[in-house]
């Protein structure tokens, strides 16, 4: 079980790591056009096509998987102060299952989209260049079907006590 | 119309959310649900399969992502460290002196940082301590830099703003201009808080001047030209018309990472902790705005949304009460709500209201920044006061730190009166740009 | 029985405000009561997630424009691509829409994306709105234009300007930061997108329609599960409609738009002979590029043929419409006429 949880840790510091660099460069892409854009009066191509349609997907969807490994997401927690300790794990349970089935519905639901999309070989036109945008539909299903199993793991964790319940909120908005 | 069914998932939704399931989770659930028994199962799964692709791939959303690095790098390589030491150079002399300086540090982090938490928990770890020990109430210390904090989601750079100008489709940076003047308006009101109990109960907020500074202005200058310098950058380069808003966070994150080279504070640790955080944020922002943008689309089908503001136009409010309302359900949504959920579930039924009514949206954006932020430091789920109680457990409890948020609470209804009262408080900045 | 409708615009603009807002008015009076339409706003399906709503049955009618999938739909993108042929609004909604009715491969490409085309509307003869005023060629370098699509980004070009892929949300803050000069478009938007405060001049010189519509996808099933007495009903409130938008985004908006214009002191200005001269002469010789566009883009072979139909039919309606006076409902009730009533409603669409 310990091996598990440490393969699963690492695994989860690469999607972070893939989707920290997608930020950096996002970063660098549009600090690029908005220099490009002094000197020569006209934008970089493509480069909202690109941001919107590559970077901002690879950053939300790639690094979910990670967030839930670490507890990260957003709940209300009105009603803790009311509950055992073993309520608390009891619900913690319960909600990563809603939870793990959430992301495997999201995840079969945009597998769909992907596959059209990649049969039309969707692109966007940005002036006159067509730009593919195609394979980022896959990003969506592969970050859903990625979280809800980390989610269903960390139920497993919880119920067997690898894991104590550690949210980690700090960082959060 | 199916009106009812909108006033049924809305009521699942508070029970999920009660029974502790992730916001996100719980409203695309109830969303999935909704549509599915409404419509069908097919129309369900578009839903689900569309929404989270269309709401992310934005142009708009991408400066979420930068102004939050952009704020992370300013804080783990020390940039804003010196905004503490230099206010209390410059303001020694006022009575309560820590916890003024420490609410005009909030207002200097706030300007590289877009987020209320992240303010609080970076100036709660700093100065909480140093006033405890000058002598103040700890729950007022504490309590000072929880409000403090939501000058951090005021003053731009501000998420919620981008999120709010994104779903409102207003322009970003005409609501950034206006949050300067209620950013500015809260920390003057904090400021005559903390004057006002320093006058009347000197045991909680001690008088006496601070000791003769260590530092000079001079020297504290020294310390804060790196994060003044990223400051003129962004705000420079974005009111004067080199950049846009969506792209100052790029610009702003950069210029982060610069002035850290530059002052020689970037290493590896600060690059990689940074960016983590950003990625935490904002991954988990995103899922809840795309949540949120299935319940939206919900509400639509089934036509509750319309609905009440067809109520609300026909029952022909005057702006002061329909205002009050307004405020009373965002400070009901505050208590138990976070504030990017609270924001999205209210503004596809109240946008039309006030776009029916002519009233600015730019306004209207800075005024439920305001009260969102509010909704951070009331109980039972304050977030900053929640953020604020792991930074400084080991000076006051959860109950003291609320106690200590009172009288801001007051302050903040002031502003807000005000605000409602004299719109042109807000406006000013926008008009003139 | 109620369809639920998706103009995928905010009540203002006329693809909601008009077009869907007449056709749940025309439905009932055309169908006997037995149809009405629920219209579902941006927060339920903006204009990008049209597709996926109509292929998921959330959306039954909605307003498709193929700009946003030119991947799926390029036969109605070759006919975008003739934007700098439009003068006449009316005139190019009707080319349009015989074009799209009679052309198989059109009516495949349709039926593979799941929906039934019924209809399309135009916007008014696009220009320049700028900071600064054209009147020349030579006003014209430099100037950094918000593009609507890929013809008039040429034309930009063409002339020495910088086309910028702004999106019309963003086109105000684009153009108050000056990241923009100006922006091609209707001399509507100066009122839609509040572009009033901002642009100091607007030139009468006509770049070309935005006229690559389909204002009623239908969903493909849905159709299918109508009978041929509904079909008509729905055709006919469909085509009333259609012609009630043109009338009000290519004629009366302007209209509204330019009085507010000089009363806000914007200055209108005449182009020059030799720049009109110019522009017309590249809208002609834009036509091969844009021809080349579609067989290496969409891989449309047989796009010269596709050209010359539809420029046949933009003639043809041109002199219609002149005939009739530009009048919505005569111009509607010829379309009928001579596009609708040659249609068998019970095969139409499959
Ligand atoms: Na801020
Ligand atoms: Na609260």
């Amino acid at each position: 079980m310990e091996q598990l949880r440490r393969g699963v840790d690492l695994s989860m510091s690469f999607l972070a790591t893939l989707a920290s660099l997608g930020v950096l460069v996002m970063m660098v892409h549009v600090c690029a056009d908005v220099i490009w854009r002094q000197i020569s009066g006209g934008p970089l191509p493509a480069t909202v096509e690109i941001v919107s349609r590559y970077y901002m997907v690879l950053v939300a969807f790639l690094p979910l998987a990670w967030v839930e490994r670490r507890g990260g997401m957003v709940r209300v927690e009105l009603i803790d102060g009311f509950l055992s300790r073993r309520m608390i794990l009891l619900s913690d349970v319960m909600a990563a299952l809603l939870a793990a089935a959430v992301y495997f519905g999201l995840s079969y639901a945009s597998w769909g989209i992907a596959m059209r999309n990649y049969n039309t070989g969707t692109f966007v036109t940005a002036l006159q260049y067509a730009v593919p945008v195609w394979p980022t539909y896959f990003l969506a299903p592969l970050g859903f079907l990625l979280a809800g199993l980390v989610v269903m793991l960390r139920a497993l964790f919880i119920a067997t006590g690898t894991d104590a319940r550690g949210d980690n909120r700090e960082a959060l908005q | 119309m199916n009106v009812e069914a909108g006033f049924y998932g809305a009521g699942i939704l508070v029970l999920l959310l009660l029974l502790r399931v992730p916001v996100a989770l719980a409203l695309i659930a109830v969303s999935f649900g909704g549509i599915a028994w409404l419509i069908g199962l097919t129309p369900a799964l578009g839903i689900l399969s569309n929404t989270p692709y269309s709401f992310v791939a934005s142009w708009t959303m991408s400066a979420v992502p930068m102004f939050l690095l952009m704020g992370f790098v300013a804080f783990h390589a020390g940039l804003t460290g010196g905004l503490f030491d230099a206010a209390k150079a410059v303001l020694r002399k006022l009575p309560g002196a820590l916890a003024i300086s420490s609410i005009f540090a909030c207002s200097g982090f706030a300007a590289v940082c877009g987020s209320s938490l992240a303010t609080a928990a970076a100036m709660g770890r700093i100065a909480i301590p140093e006033m405890v020990r000058a002598g103040y109430n700890p729950g007022f210390a504490a309590g000072s830099i929880a409000a403090g904090g939501t000058i951090g989601a005021l003053i731009p750079p501000s998420i919620l703003m981008i999120i709010y100008g994104v779903f409102a489709e207003t322009s970003i940076t005409q609501v950034f201009l206006g949050g300067i003047g209620i950013g500015i308006l809260t920390a003057l009101s904090y400021t005559i808080v903390v004057l006002v109990i320093a006058w009347a109960r000197p045991d909680i907020v001690p008088r006496k001047p601070l000791e003769d500074s260590s530092l000079t202005a001079r020297e504290a200058l020294g310390r804060i030209w790196p994060v003044m310098l990223l400051i003129v950058l962004v705000f420079g380069g974005m009111f004067s018309g080199f950049f846009t808003a969506t792209e100052a966070g790029a610009v702003g994150a950069a210029g982060s990472l610069a002035c850290a080279a530059l002052v020689r504070r970037l290493n590896w640790a600060v690059l990689k902790q940074a960016l983590l955080e950003t990625l935490m944020t904002s991954a988990s922002l995103f899922i809840i705005g795309i949540g949120a943008a299935m319940f939206t689309r919900f509400l639509g089908i089934t036509g509750l949304s319309s609905f009440i503001s067809g109520y609300v136009n026909d029952a022909g409010l005057s702006y002061f009460q329909l205002m009050l309302i307004v405020v009373l359900i965002y400070i009901l949504l505050g208590m138990v709500m976070e504030p990017f959920g609270a924001l999205l579930i209210t503004l596809p039924v109240l946008i039309p209201i006030f776009n029916a009514q002519g009233i600015s949206l730019v306004w209207f954006g800075v005024v439920v920044v305001k009260l969102l932020e509010i909704g951070m430091i009331t109980p039972p789920v304050g977030l900053n006061v929640f953020v604020i109680r792991n930074v400084a457990a080991k000076y006051a409890t959860v109950v003291q730190i609320f106690g200590g948020v009172i009288p801001f609470l007051l302050a903040d209804i002031v502003v807000v009166a005000l605000v409602v009262a004299f719109p042109a408080l807000v406006m000013i900045l926008p008009s003139l740009l | 029985r109620e369809l639920r409708t998706a103009p995928g615009g905010p009540p203002p603009h006329p693809a909601n405000g008009v077009l869907y807002t007449n056709f749940a008015q025309y439905l009932p009076e055309e169908s006997d009561g037995r149809l009405t339409a629920q219209i579902l706003g941006t927060e339920v399906v903006t204009l990008g997630q049209m597709k996926d709503a109509l292929q998921s049955q959330l959306v039954e009618v909605g307003n498709l424009l193929p700009l946003y999938f030119p991947a799926d739909l390029p036969n109605m993108a070759l006919a975008g691509e003739m934007a700098l042929s439009g003068r006449s609004p009316h005139a190019m909604a009707a080319a349009m829409t015989e074009y799209m009715v009679n052309c198989a491969t059109c009516q495949e490409e349709m039926s593979r994306f799941g929906i039934v085309y019924l209809g399309s509307g135009s916007s008014d003869v696009y220009t320049v709105l700028t900071n600064r005023p054209v009147r020349t060629a030579a006003d014209l370098r430099g100037l950094r234009l918000r593009s609507g699509g890929a013809p008039f980004s040429r034309w930009a070009e063409h002339f020495g300007a910088v086309p910028t892929d702004v999106s019309v949300n963003d086109q105000f803050e684009s153009m108050s930061q000056g990241v923009i000069d100006g922006s091609m478009a209707s001399v509507a938007d100066l009122l839609s997108f509040r572009l009033i405060e901002l642009a100091t001049h607007y030139s009468e010189l006509p770049l070309g329609t935005y006229h690559a519509t389909s204002n009623f996808a239908f969903s493909l099933p849905v159709w299918q599960s109508l009978d041929a007495e509904d079909r008509a009903a729905i055709i006919r409130a469909a085509n009333r409609a259609n012609a009630d938008f043109t009338q009000r985004w290519g004629y009366t908006m302007r209209e509204e738009a330019q009085a507010a214009a000089a009363e806000a002191g914007i200055e209108r200005v005449e182009p020059d002979a030799e720049l009109l001269a110019a522009s017309e002469a590249f809208a002609e010789a834009d036509r091969a590029n844009a021809i080349t566009r579609a067989q290496q883009q969409f891989g449309l072979a047989d796009a010269e043929e596709r050209v010359e139909i539809f420029l046949g039919l933009v003639d043809k309606w041109t002199a219609i419409v002149e005939e009739l006076d530009g009048d919505p409902a005569a111009i509607a009730e010829r379309v009928q006429a001579e596009v609708w009533d040659n249609v068998d409603p019970a095969a139409y669409g499959g």
